[in-house]
């Protein structure tokens, strides 16, 4: 589902930038809706990572609580980050992305209304594939 | 509730605070014109931000204490719930971006002069 997703957000994007670059300084909303859903698949990066490493984190210990019992003695099975640095990696993306939106607003002068209708990208595309997989199930 | 209530004064401070502030400023600039309808903004601007943040880490909290009580009890959908969870916590995260957008629109494009 989420690689459709993405798909589908590729799809809207691209879709969505095409029009603008067709009239002169078109590139600004061109840029600004390749640059909002930039911004909004940063995030769901930051997020995954996040997710993914505290889960990791969660099943490693349920691992070694069970290995603690038997022979291998409850050591780590593979290296995993600590919580302080997964929320550094969070925290310091989070401000890189708020970074990024400035730039592309302010010095690269993207059209703000086309950031917003990047940012919208992927929302759509979250709501056409629940669509499509109501559909589905119906 | 006495944390409830500190909350609450606090929240209730910062706005008093952001209404006298503006007040203040307006005295000293009160030479251009619309100088005020530019503060109102900048101050909406990071209300809107403040409100937004809050109500995000609200909905995200609930969403994350929600995935792993479901987890605890299903751990074999727990791949399932960890994509419903990043979904989820995305399309919150968007909300926060738009207001982050229109903040910065307030604050760097100035559609309102100044």
């Amino acid at each position: 589902m989420t690689r459709r997703v993405v798909l589908w957000t590729c799809a809207l994007s691209v879709c969505l930038a095409v029009p603008g670059g067709l009239w002169p300084s078109g590139w600004r909303w061109a840029g600004g809706v390749l640059g909002g859903a930039a911004l909004l698949g940063a995030s769901a990066w930051v997020i995954r990572d996040l997710v993914e490493g505290l889960m990791g984190r969660a099943d490693d210990a349920g691992r070694r609580a069970v290995d603690a019992g038997g022979p291998a003695g409850g050591r780590p099975s593979r290296p995993v980050p600590a919580v302080s640095w997964l929320l550094v990696k969070c925290f310091t993306r989070h401000v890189m992305l708020a970074l990024a939106a400035y730039g592309m607003m302010v010095r690269l002068q993207f059209d703000p209304v086309a950031l917003v209708v990047g940012v919208t990208a992927p929302v759509a595309a979250v709501a056409a594939e629940a669509v499509r997989l109501g559909h589905r199930g119906s | 509730m006495s944390t409830r209530r500190s909350v609450l004064s606090m929240m209730f401070g910062f706005f008093v605070l952001g209404l006298v502030a503006p007040a203040h400023a307006q005295e000293a600039a009160g030479a251009v014109a619309d100088s005020g309808l530019v503060q109102w903004s900048i101050i909406t601007a990071g209300f809107a931000l403040a409100v937004a943040a809050f109500g995000a880490a609200l909905g995200q909290g609930r969403a994350v204490a929600a995935a792993a009580e479901a987890i605890a009890r299903n751990p074999g959908a727990a791949g399932e719930i960890r994509g419903a969870l990043i979904l989820g916590l995305v399309l919150i995260e968007s909300l926060v971006i738009y207001v982050l957008l229109v903040t910065l629109i307030l604050f760097f494009i100035k559609p309102f002069g100044g």
